[in-house]
């Protein structure tokens, strides 16, 4: 019997990259490799309604590198570290921290993402620690506005809509004004410099 | 020195009550709950999606702190940085390479981390080395008269290898101190560990707000009046979130959400301010008012609407104070 095959849904070996898994797991993604293609993890997984590939496919996905389609999908994205999937998985997968790994390595190598907040939200709030040692939500929110909203009556739209929040959180005395800048942020600094060195190094 | 408190960065900032109402719920059992010196942020989720080794060396430099004081036990009221300080204080205690390679990291700031204190959430602190009992005990007010229902959120329950002191799918360390506190709980078992989106509210904010939506109605069908959290990010997403899916699907919630120690508070004869709860978003008073308590020290947050007029082709902002 003659199988008809859709272009699209043929994977090209040779245009994959089998040190993608091993890339995954140095990124974090414990036992990747362990996966039995279950499903556990797509049938508990909360926000799987806005993924384009399911958590089962991007790890079956990893598996035979293919690395383009893993790292522009929406998946990575839309994934919210609720750690159900990794609680379930019956093959002891760190799925989550897989979906994290994938998360860096797409952003480490500036990748153009699917849902370019994301990127935008992760750097914006490690740059913020880098300065003071600790979040300082009111430079975050207004950051992460200004650069994920391109458009600029986008931008007004969004600052308006929460102006109200804003406004009680303030009155509440919930969103300080000034950072709280810990004493030895210089540990800060060479911690995250020296975290620089070793990603260097590799 | 028995214990170390990491308030993390949303409880100094738009989780203030739930610093106020932690506090001042230990000391009302007595405890004495030190600040870990100079804590840094733990890195949230953002630590994990830029850089693993990142992600370990920020929660490190706490823990090492913290060691270096004598501290036995973190305590930590974020679920998240729970999260963070516990598994790093796993992984770094089993995994000689990664232990090497964050003390190396570490070592210009003169620390270091031998894995000598244990992680605990602030719940697991109450729920298990407190005790209901005791709470039943030093019961002052009863609170019968509230419908509880727990959200637990994702990172008090799971990974199971790091959330360890409670049930995975069914958790029942906040039902039983709710119901030690004389109040009633709800069949919430549907809801309470199901994920309120976390920080994706910022990033993927549509996905976020059905999936709070969900949990918000959840509590409503159950019957309940009142829900309780372990977590700033829940609080922010249930909280201050909560008007934001009213109005996106039409729909009507307006239910008040505490944090746990706040109503240990109340139940411990605390008054309303002294455990923050001036502060929440969604107004506690109603359920304030059922309970016979007089809200003191109620904050009046000025209401303002900022709308974008259009006029053919002239746009105007419009201001209005109420």
């Amino acid at each position: 019997m003659a199988v008809s095959v859709q272009k699209t849904d043929v994977v090209r070996l040779d245009q994959c990259d089998p040190n993608f898994i091993r890339e995954v797991e140095e990124a974090g993604g414990v036992n990747v490799q362990a996966c039995y293609q279950c499903g556990t993890c797509t049938g508990g997984c909360p926000t799987v309604f806005a993924m384009d590939y399911t958590p089962r496919q991007i790890i079956r996905m990893v598996h035979l590198g293919m690395k383009d389609e893993v790292l522009s999908s929406m998946s990575i994205w839309v994934c919210s570290s609720c750690y159900t999937c990794q609680t379930r998985c019956p093959r002891g997968v760190h799925i989550t921290d897989v979906m994290s790994a994938l998360k860096s390595i797409s952003i480490r190598e500036g990748r153009t993402p699917a849902n370019p907040k994301g990127p935008v939200f992760y750097k914006t709030f490690v740059d913020i620690v880098e300065a003071y040692g600790r979040m300082w939500e009111l430079e975050l929110s207004l950051k992460f506005t200004n650069k994920a909203e391109p458009e600029i009556p986008n931008k007004l739209a969004m600052l308006l809509r929460d102006a109200p929040l804003g406004l009680a959180m303030f009155t509440k005395g919930k969103l300080p004004l000034a950072p709280h800048k810990i004493l030895n942020i210089g540990q800060i600094r060479s911690i995250y410099e020296n975290i620089r060195a070793v990603e260097g190094e590799k | 020195m028995r214990y170390a408190y990491y308030p993390g960065c949303s409880l100094i900032s738009s989780a203030k009550e739930y610093n106020i109402a932690t506090k001042a719920m230990f000391e009302a059992l007595g405890m004495d709950t030190p600040d870990i010196e100079d804590w840094n942020c733990c890195g949230a989720t953002a630590g994990h999606a830029i850089n693993h080794n990142l992600s370990l060396a920020l929660p490190a430099r706490n823990l090492a702190i913290a060691e270096e004081s004598g501290a036995k036990t973190i305590i930590a009221p974020c679920s998240e940085c729970f999260h963070n300080l516990a598994t790093v204080n796993k992984q770094l205690r089993e995994n000689d390479h990664e232990r090497r390679l964050v003390n190396s990291v570490l070592a210009d700031a003169d620390l270091e981390f031998k894995g000598k204190t244990e992680v605990k959430h602030a719940l697991d602190v109450v729920a298990n080395d407190v005790g209901t009992d005791f709470l039943r005990e030093n019961l002052k007010h009863d609170l019968s008269k509230l419908k509880i229902a727990p959200y637990y959120g994702c990172l008090v329950v799971r990974p199971p290898d790091i959330a360890t002191f409670d049930r995975l799918e069914n958790p029942q360390t906040m039902d039983n101190i709710a119901k030690a506190l004389g109040a009633e709980v709800v069949d919430y078992a549907d809801y309470k560990t199901a994920c309120c989106g976390g920080a994706l509210i910022l990033p993927k904010e549509d996905v976020a707000l059905k999936l709070i939506k969900n949990l918000l109605l959840g509590a409503k069908r159950a019957g309940a009046n009142c829900i309780i959290v372990p977590c700033p990010m829940c609080h922010m997403n249930l909280d201050a979130k909560q008007q934001l899916v009213e109005e996106t699907f039409g729909i009507s919630i307006d239910i008040p959400v505490l944090y746990f120690p706040q109503l240990v508070g109340l139940g411990l004869g605390l008054d309303p301010a002294t455990v923050g709860l001036d502060k929440n978003i969604t107004s506690p008073k109603r359920i304030l008012d059922l309970l016979g308590i007089e809200f003191t020290g109620e904050i009046e947050v000025p209401g303002v609407s900022i709308a974008l007029e259009e006029e053919g082709r002239t746009k105007r902002l419009v201001f209005e104070l109420r």
